[in-house]
């Protein structure tokens, strides 16, 4: 496995060996291990000195099913510390088979130099001019492509808010069907690509495996166990499939914890009209897919196609976080609004969660009424247009938060919070308080834990139990995002063998043992070298904190507060 | 008693012509609890993550009441 470097100052290109020291790393692991050693912490993330990493999870390319997970890591713009973005799509997978464990692009281009950075089914890579293409956008960037390049490449590009530097860019990669819709939307990496002069990368596809299995028959046969499971498991095999992660929208608006109009009520009395049992009603209606394979190796099937009224495709894949950052959080019921929203975002390279937060924000200062989805529309347009308005809005809540001198900002370290108010289900409070990424939910997911009467035993509306449930989950997720599996997939974990099972594959893969506390060690490890890199770009715990809107202001339903102590927030990592 | 149950996700699949609109109205002895609710109905322990009544979150031992609005979730994951 081997690790490409690319130096946008003096355009070298060099292929390195994996250091021994990052023997069983990828995904997050080795972005934030690289990251870490490499990048001063104090230096501009828009500056020469920040890297941008791509790497693969350790297992993608592998016989098991759904790890085709892509990270990508820097210094944040957005908040200033240390960031690993994951995404689906094909990449991850033709990065593996192609035995590259990582993408380090350092240094700057001078102005007006832009660039594509392509690798070849042979593994070599090359810089082209990217000029005429700067100032696409990313639909019409990768149809181009396929005409210089060829139908059968894996393409991770930029929009208009990447080349514009702007704090919220995503970074978009294309889906099995070729279309740049998969997004590593948090923590502004699209910018830091832009900084880079990079508009693309471009993987050519290739029918090589992925080497470096040392009993692939072993592997094999655990990773039989693990795709059987989630075939099996109801949620990923059949509720997934059919209404998307938009099944979540009735749940956690039933608990209260659904952040409408920039989070002033936990839940929006319209959600039934924006939920995923709608949702799946409109797209059947109109011919469009409700089940769709957007990434390589995937056996759930997640991904939608939302169309219009005449059946013409408007987005894929409409998800929960951007209905409700879309939809509930700026006050709109209108789920084509959302769809179309979804797809300017993609198009323009945009996070929608810190976009549709940022709209949010500039409607509750008053700039513009609640639940006007065309205003919303016209605001995301801005971003691309490069005008004032919509840098700010580009920037994200933060930005907007300021220039209307508004205070109600749901940031944590500078990055809006998700789709669950911290203020009825605490845990995701410890998780958005205390994540090195900042507000981030994928980081520690224990909505489950605190909502699930029935298997749960933690009160989502206290303290108790909470900080430890977080702590577990992020440790937990720091692993699963260093080898590359789906969050959805854990459900593969339900067998007889649980998380063994995947012990076993790492082992088969590795060739050495690997048990309960290597996971463990794994998790805290790939977190420590996230704190300790905060740590020196100056975070203290006092960003470990919420902001006061959430301590001070009860919300509708149940008028709670977030109630964990800041000794208790302070003691999730004190390790 | 009668309950107005409301069933999200996949549960809905097994009532036909189930309305989702407005849901289903269940007859149950007075006495009877969510566990009790959910074997009616066929719903398997594992395949209920989440109960509310009204916007109240309770556990499988809570005593039902004539016309409470109840709604069974699958269990979540997600992210």
């Amino acid at each position: 496995m081997k690790i490409i470097r690319v130096d946008m100052g003096t355009k070298t290109i060099t292929n390195e060996d994996m250091e021994p020291v990052f023997t069983g790393m990828g995904g997050r692991g080795l972005t934030s291990f690289i990251i870490n050693d490499e990048v001063p912490p104090e230096c501009d993330p828009l500056g020469p000195d920040n890297r941008l990493v791509f790497a693969p999870g350790y297992l993608s390319g592998s016989p098991l099913v759904n790890t085709c997970r892509f990270s990508i890591g820097a210094k944040s713009p957005l908040t200033g510390g240390i960031k690993e973005s994951n995404v689906g799509g094909t990449v991850a997978c033709d990065l593996a088979n192609q035995g590259i464990s990582a993408i380090i692009i350092e240094g700057k281009p001078g102005p007006d130099e832009y660039y594509v950075l392509r690798i070849d089914g042979d593994g070599k890579a090359t810089l082209t001019d990217a000029g005429n293409l700067w100032g696409k956008r990313t639909y019409e960037l990768v149809s181009g492509m396929k005409d210089i390049y060829g139908p059968d490449n894996s393409i991770t590009c930029i929009g208009p808010a990447g080349e514009l530097q702007l704090s919220a860019a995503s970074v978009q990669t294309t889906d099995r069907d070729g279309r740049p819709c998969r997004a590593a939307g948090r923590g502004g990496l699209g910018a830091v690509m832009g900084s880079k002069g990079l508009k693309a990368l471009v993987i050519e596809k290739n029918a090589k495996k992925a080497e470096g299995i040392k009993d692939r028959k072993l592997f094999k046969d655990c990773a039989k166990i693990f795709a059987k499971a989630v075939k099996e498991d109801e949620f990923s095999g059949e509720t997934l499939p059919e209404l998307g992660t938009a099944v979540l929208v009735e749940a956690i608006n039933a608990a209260g914890a659904f952040p409408t109009r920039n989070a002033r009520e936990g839940q929006f009395e319209n959600a039934d009209k924006i939920s995923g049992e709608t949702m799946a009603r409109i797209i059947r209606s109109r011919g469009g897919k409700t089940s769709h394979k957007g990434c390589e190796h995937c056996i759930i099937n997640c991904s939608n196609e939302y169309v219009d009224e005449e059946g013409k495709y408007i987005t894929s894949s409409l998800e929960y976080e951007t209905i409700w950052s879309m939809g509930g959080m700026i006050g709109n019921d209108d789920l084509d609004a959302i769809a179309r929203l979804d797809f300017l975002c993609d198009d323009i390279g945009l996070d929608t969660i810190s976009t549709g937060v940022a709209v949010a924000v500039a409607m509750d200062a008053g700039y513009k009424s609640f639940g006007d989805a065309d205003v919303a529309v016209r605001m995301v347009e801005e971003v691309a247009k490069g005008t004032d308005l919509g840098k700010i809005i580009g920037n994200g809540p933060d930005a907007v938060g300021k220039h209307f001198n508004h205070h109600r900002v749901p940031t944590v370290k500078g990055q809006s919070i998700a789709a669950y108010d911290p203020r009825a289900i605490q845990g995701m409070a410890v998780t958005y308080a205390t994540s090195p990424m900042g507000g981030d939910h994928t980081a520690g997911w224990v909505v489950d834990q605190n909502l699930e009467a029935f298997g749960g035993t933690i009160d989502a509306l206290g303290s108790e139990g909470q900080v430890e449930a977080s702590r577990n989950t992020q440790i937990h997720m720091a692993a699963i995002d260093t080898m590359g599996i789906c969050d959805f997939a854990q459900t593969g974990l339900a067998t007889p063998e649980g998380i063994n099972n995947v012990y076993k594959m790492i082992s088969a893969k590795s060739g050495k043992a690997f048990a309960e506390e290597d996971w463990t060690n794994l998790g805290i490890k790939v977190i420590k070298a996230e704190l300790e890199f905060n740590k020196k770009a100056g975070f203290t715990k006092e960003q470990d904190r919420l902001p006061k809107m959430f301590y001070e202001e009860p919300l509708p339903p149940h008028n709670k507060v977030v109630v964990i102590s800041d000794k208790e927030m302070d003691a999730t990592f004190d390790f | 008693m009668n309950l107005n149950v409301r069933l999200y996700g996949n549960l809905s699949r097994s009532f036909e012509n189930y309305d989702s609109a407005g849901g289903l109205i269940i007859e149950l002895p007075e006495g009877a609890s969510v566990n009790d609710l959910l074997v009616h109905l066929n719903i398997s322990r594992s395949r209920a993550g989440m109960v509310l009544i009204g916007d109240r979150l309770v556990k499988k031992d809570e005593k039902l009441c004539e016309g409470a609005g109840v709604r069974i979730f699958q269990p979540l994951f997600g992210g």
